[in-house]
């Protein structure tokens, strides 16, 4: 493990843990409106300020750490188990299978993604839940193509191609055997993909089309934010470092990832 | 004759190969009419140059590729591979010790597999039965913690043969089972090879470079040439009396 990845290893851990315990590390409730103390800055009894409500921006940002690292988590969970299961089953079975599963892969890089994304939470609303699934089901390309490439590798090589001779099912070879093997660039895809989703919901709270308030996200406490930019920095600059840092550590961590895991299998081999 | 194994007929085989820079693809005959037969505790060596075809041949007869025509008999009949107790009979051990076994399977792990899947063994009979397999291909009962990497390349191969005897198949195909070994660990396992043959009977086609192997491990040999079967018969009357000029050649070359 190099410093860099350590360094992201270390603020992804502090991240998370904020996300777990968010009500126990946020000084005060994070919808207690005070309209007395609005746009406050940073001070003893409000280490980052109020917001325009009055409200605890620290304790905001804690709760919107919990809302998006779950989204970025989740949305990426469903898109790894997507891609992995359509990469694997294209690359091992190829032929017919292979060319349905890569041209629904085409069609879906035709469209830009956040286009189809912005088009389905138009209609279909803007909850967590909507949120959540639809940046999976609109983000498994890159990890299908990515585990298919290692799969029609890895069934030439000849521990797979044993198994195949030993007679064990398709199934075994292909979770037991190939997938285990296939494993580092999917581990390596999910840290990059957390920070690709984390900035994705920000970018629909933007457009309003994210995480709807009064639950914050760190996207929608950035874009309430930018109304006030000249009167209260500390609305903006705070959910935008969080974002800057969540989706710069998850990134060191991916590119440690992959450089650590890599030469790890070489070396094996 | 009824003590046959295996037999293949007329087996052939084409691929495309891809042109290089984007030059069009053109047609290899990796084997035209290859017929070999093995009996029961037979060893029967492949021999010929690189891209001769060898490979090719031992890959259909273990179903790991289909011929375009021409037909593998086992046991007198085309065996089903898709039923598992037809499938163990014919086992393959690959020439690359390491990619032979998978890289995150405890050496255990990896014998433990095909135990379960074809005999449904537990626990102790499991565990017992691994030990027996260790020993029986000169591995202590220290090498099941082990992962791949952390063993000799003969041991590996000495892996990578128990796991093909512990479905008892009754022929064992071995394909250039020693070239990616040390010289001195070559001879320990051509020397396990031929004493499992002599004690289980089981039957080895074996793939090699190397014509002296030949004629202290196999009883017959086949000549391949540009994917077709130039010499085949009984090793010692092949090199007393070779036919083909190949052959000629290939044994001019080993005593030169
Ligand atoms: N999957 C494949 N695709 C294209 N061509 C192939 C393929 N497999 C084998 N060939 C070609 O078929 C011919 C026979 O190959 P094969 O591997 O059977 O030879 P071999 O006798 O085993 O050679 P070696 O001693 O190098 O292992 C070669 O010309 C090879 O390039
Ligand atoms: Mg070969």
């Amino acid at each position: 493990m190099n410093k860099m990845m350590k360094a992201g290893l270390a603020v992804v851990i502090l991240i998370v843990i904020a996300a777990v315990f968010a009500p126990v590390i946020a000084p005060q409730d994070y919808r207690k409106q005070d309209v007395s103390n609005r746009l406050m800055p940073p001070s003893k009894a409000h280490v980052m300020g109020t917001d325009e409500l009055g409200r605890d921006v620290f304790s905001r940002l804690v709760r919107g750490t919990r809302v998006s690292i779950t989204v970025g988590v989740l949305a990426v969970l469903i898109s790894a188990v997507i891609g992995v299961l359509l990469g694997i089953i294209a690359g091992y079975f190829g032929g017919v299978i292979d060319n349905i599963i890569m041209r629904g892969v085409d069609i879906f890089l035709t469209v830009p993604t956040l286009f189809l994304i912005l088009m389905l939470i138009v209609f279909l609303g803007p909850s967590v839940f909507n949120i959540v699934i639809i940046i999976g089901l609109t983000s498994w390309t890159d990890i299908a193509r990515i585990v298919r490439a290692e799969v029609l590798y890895i069934k030439k090589l000849p521990y797979a191609e044993a198994a195949a001779v030993l007679g064990f099912k398709k199934r075994r070879i292909m979770f037991g055997h190939i997938l285990p093997n296939a494993f580092a660039p999917v581990l390596v895809y999910i840290t990059f993909g957390v920070s690709g989703a984390i900035l994705a919901e920000s970018g629909l709270s933007f457009l309003g089309l994210g995480v709807q308030p009064p639950e914050p996200s760190w996207g929608n406490i950035l874009t309430s934010g930018k109304d006030y930019i000249d009167t209260a920095w500390w609305l903006v600059l705070y959910p935008g470092l969080s974002i800057f840092a969540a989706v710069f550590s998850f990134n060191l961590l991916g590119e440690g990832l992959r450089d650590y895991l890599n030469p790890k299998l070489d070396r094996e081999g | 004759m009824n003590n046959i194994i295996l037999r293949a007929e007329k087996i052939n085989k084409h691929f495309m190969a891809e042109g290089i820079f984007g030059a069009a693809r053109y047609k290899v005959n990796a084997l035209v009419d290859a017929s070999v037969e093995v009996k029961k505790g037979e060893i029967l060596a492949l021999v010929g140059e690189s891209g001769s075809g060898k490979t090719t041949l031992a890959r259909i007869i273990s179903g790991l590729e289909k011929q375009d025509s021409g037909a593998v008999l086992l046991d007198r009949k085309i065996p089903d591979y898709k039923n598992p107790d037809e499938r163990r009979k014919v086992q393959y051990v690959f020439q690359d010790t390491y990619y032979s076994l998978n890289p995150r399977m405890k050496i255990k792990a990896v014998l433990a597999e095909p135990l379960k899947v074809h005999f449904g063994l537990k626990k102790e009979k499991l565990n017992e039965k691994i030990n027996k397999m260790l020993q029986s291909v000169g591995l202590g009962a220290d090498a099941m913690e082990k992962y791949p990497h952390e063993l000799s390349g003969g041991q590996r191969q000495r892996v990578g043969i128990a796991r093909a005897l512990s479905v008892n198949p009754e022929l064992l195909i071995a394909d250039e089972p020693v070239s990616s070994l040390d010289v001195s660990v070559q001879a320990q396992i051509l020397k396990l090879l031929s004493d499992l043959n002599e004690t289980t009977k089981i039957s080895i086609i074996f793939i090699t470079h190397d014509l002296r192997v030949v004629k202290s491990l196999a009883d017959t040999v086949a000549v391949m040439n540009r994917g077709e079967i130039v010499e085949y018969g009984v090793v010692e009357e092949v090199y007393a009396n070779p036919r083909s000029e190949y052959t000629k050649t290939l044994l001019g070359a080993v005593k030169g």
